[in-house]
């Protein structure tokens, strides 16, 4: 008896593990879901009470199957639903009720918010999303300057999903060509979080296309500004490439900067950079210099002749022009009156006391500080050929 | 080694949020600091140890203290045992209530662990032992692949500066951790049950030294990829850094090694404190054996690992608050006590 009770209590036990096994409560079958690739937060305010949109784009699993795709054809992949309500879980409740899955939110490669949501109500939307358990950190932040809705209307432009397109592009491309930079959930909760530093997010917008058989396409240029939790302003591409240079480190960067020098026009093909912000304290000025070391190639040479001593001086008008860029984002941030760039933040790291000392008017030291910027650029290759063709004229 | 998993088991994903929480960028410090803690803790249970080789706690505070005294702190003991595994099984099913299936209730797991751990203990502590043999390197690969993993992304700038604030953050923010540390107290029961007892100083010295490794570790990568502020304010850290591991399209959602992780810790560490308490009832209450309490303590902790808090933030309140006082005392406190009456009383063998 007592062995019989013994190999019924192992069962019992066994037969529970199943229970956590398939999931107990929370047991979902993949038919059942409906995977959710891209969301997009709109707001306004009419008549007085809030208003939010909610749309996302879903990934219908079973549309990938063979011969379905043909007749169901190439944007139909995934499919868009919207909704609307007074808060973001009644928008979000809204449009789940069209669809006959329940959505699953764990493959969404970014956020897109309208450009009313980012102005008024991004410390809302950004707490909701982090409690939200299938939220993952390395979820793109974006910002566009209509309205969310628009961007997920605009649909694909190269690639069959939106979702993959858009990752792939702040992953992969945004930084190396400095046309923009994904910023990721984690990175930018922790900029709204800390005491010393503004957030940036990455802009995405609607323009017309120049492709032929759509009318509008969605392109990632430039990055959007906020100061606390309000969205101020925008970069533009060189002010982004500014960004880029002071902030961040670009390996395997493709971007090509045009140069002029001595009235002729060249592409520097910028491979890699590092930066490093200092600040300097001398009495009660603060001040900080930026030192940012670049490597990359020449390819179009516009016929100057790249022997050793030119170099030199092509390499000097190549700092000149990188020190532009990074001049006109410092210009933006003061104007924006947002310390996007970090260095508030490196103060705070490196100088105690001073920082100390300034307490909660960071913002107004850093509008007021000098900023000296050192831009070493190197040309460390020229390509297949040496100094110049000599292609007789 | 059973040591080990008892203390990594909880702290790994509670500790560097609440220290970060209070010690913000030197929160990896207070995680260090915090070990001091187990250190006395074990020095003090290992002279006890000497001095009493064949028994365990309440015995010998029967033998130091009198026997309504002394019955009086082998009951606190074995409250201090239950109060911890209610804890644990409640930090279990928070987590896997808020992580991954939201939709069951919490009970559930509660009372599946504590059914495992039922069984555990009443088979005794050579098999819990065996088990954790068998666990210990699953446990220790998953952390060192997940930390590795993290490590490319670490941004050491943002522990800087270094000590803003004095020192007082960090003693504060260490609290937490030194009474997870100090749950090497168990040694109070445990040790009459080893079979090399000479080498236990040596061994949970290198155990403490171990969980420090992992700890500090575990502290500084999230903090050095989240920053100070980020972590301070997750719940589960260590779980938001597994879901930050992400290298293209073929490694990626790493967050269930963590549960494979998280849960056979678990289990252990609910194992050896459900063997613990039954163990002290038993002793304290002068029972035959320990095993008719096992199934009746069960009912307790089901139900007070579901009742006894209402929601997440209670809980973690309760930990990062009132527990490490409460927890320090059993730790540190008590066995300071009994030792020194064992000193002044000349009782038990001398060194």
């Amino acid at each position: 008896v007592k062995k019989r009770c013994f190999s019924l209590g192992v069962l019992i036990l066994v037969l529970l593990q199943s229970v956590l096994l398939t999931g107990c409560w929370d047991s979902k079958e993949v038919e059942k879901l409906a995977i959710v690739t891209l969301i997009g937060i709109d707001y306004a305010r009419e008549n007085g009470s809030d208003v939010w949109t909610v749309s996302a784009r879903m990934l219908n699993p079973s549309a990938k199957e063979k011969g379905e795709e043909q007749s169901s054809g190439k944007g139909d992949q995934d499919k868009l639903l919207v909704g609307k309500g007074r808060t973001q879980q009644e928008a979000i409740l809204d449009y789940s009720a069209h669809a006959s899955r329940s959505p699953f939110y764990g493959h969404s490669s970014s956020y897109i918010f309208g450009q009313e949501a980012a102005r008024e109500k991004m410390a809302d939307i950004t707490e909701n999303i982090m409690r939200f358990w299938q939220t993952r950190p390395k979820t793109y932040i974006i910002v566009t300057k209509g309205t969310a809705l628009q961007v997920l209307e605009a649909g694909a432009s190269v690639g069959n999903l939106l979702f993959t397109e858009l990752r792939d592009l702040a992953e992969y491309k945004a930084r190396a060509t400095g046309y923009s930079y994904g910023v990721i959930m984690s990175d930018f909760t922790a900029w709204l979080l800390s005491p010393d530093r503004d957030a940036v997010a990455t802009l995405v917008n609607v323009v017309s296309s120049n492709l032929p058989g759509s009318e509008r396409q969605n392109l990632m240029e430039g990055l959007a500004v906020f100061r606390a939790d309000k969205l101020v302003g925008w970069l533009n591409r060189e002010e982004t490439r500014g960004y880029l240079l002071i902030t961040q480190k670009i390996s395997r960067g493709q971007m090509s900067i045009p140069v002029e020098k001595d009235g002729k026009l060249f592409t520097y093909f910028l491979g890699s950079s590092k930066s490093e912000i200092e600040s300097i304290v001398t009495g009660d000025k603060i001040s900080y210099r930026v030192t940012i070391k670049t490597q990359g190639e020449i390819d179009d040479n516009a016929g100057i002749d790249l022997d050793p001593e030119n170099i030199k001086s092509v390499e000097s008008a190549i700092g000149d022009r990188l020190r532009e860029f990074a001049m006109t984002a410092v210009d933006k941030a003061k104007e924006y009156d947002s310390d996007f760039l970090g260095f508030s933040e490196k103060l705070h790291q490196t100088n105690l006391a001073e920082w100390e000392n300034i307490g909660p008017n960071w913002r107004d030291v850093f509008r007021d500080a000098d900023v000296e910027i050192v831009v070493d650029a190197k040309v460390v290759r020229t390509g297949k050929i040496g100094e110049k063709l000599d292609i007789k004229q | 080694m059973l040591l080990f998993l008892l203390i990594m088991a909880t702290s790994i994903l509670f500790v560097p949020g609440i220290t970060a929480e209070r010690a913000k960028q030197s929160a990896w410090i207070a995680a260090i600091f915090a070990s001091l803690a187990g250190f006395v803790s074990l020095g003090i249970v290992s002279k006890l140890g000497q001095r009493f080789p064949q028994h365990t706690l309440p015995q010998y505070s029967e033998i130091l203290l009198g026997m309504t005294l002394g019955k009086i702190v082998g009951g606190a003991y074995a409250i201090y045992f239950l109060a911890v595994n209610i804890l644990v099984i409640r930090e279990f099913s928070e987590f896997l209530t808020n992580t991954l299936m939201p939709g069951t209730p919490g009970v559930v797991f509660s009372a599946i662990i504590v059914l495992i751990g039922a069984y555990a203990a009443s088979k005794g502590i050579e098999v819990i032992t065996r088990m954790a043999q068998f666990v210990l390197p699953l446990f220790v690969v998953s952390l060192v692949v997940l930390l590795g993993l993290a490590a490319p992304n670490m941004e050491l700038g943002k522990l800087q500066p270094f000590l803003e604030g004095g020192v007082l953050p960090i003693i504060w923010g260490s609290v937490v951790p030194a009474s997870m540390y100090g749950e090497i107290v168990v040694l109070v029961i445990l040790l009459p049950m080893v079979n090399k007892p000479q080498e236990i100083k040596r061994k949970g010295a290198l155990t403490l030294l171990a969980a420090v490794f992992f700890l500090t570790a575990d502290t500084l990568i999230i903090l050095t990829i989240f920053g100070p502020y980020l972590t301070g304010d997750l719940l589960f850290p260590f779980w938001y850094l597994a879901k930050f591991i992400e290298f293209g399209n073929y490694l990626q959602r790493m967050e269930s090694l963590i549960v494979l992780l998280w849960v056979v810790g678990i289990v252990i560490k609910v194992d050896i404190f459900y063997y613990l308490i039954c163990f002290t009832t038993a002793q304290v209450l002068n029972l035959k054996g320990y095993k008719s309490v096992v199934y009746p303590l069960a009912l307790v902790q089901i139900l007070a690992a579901t009742f006894l808090f209402k929601n997440t933030l209670e809980l973690s309140k309760f930990l990062s608050q009132n527990w490490p006082l409460f927890g320090l005392l059993f730790e540190v406190g008590l066995p300071l006590i009994l030792l020194t009456v064992a000193v002044i009383r000349g009782k038990g063998a001398k060194e």
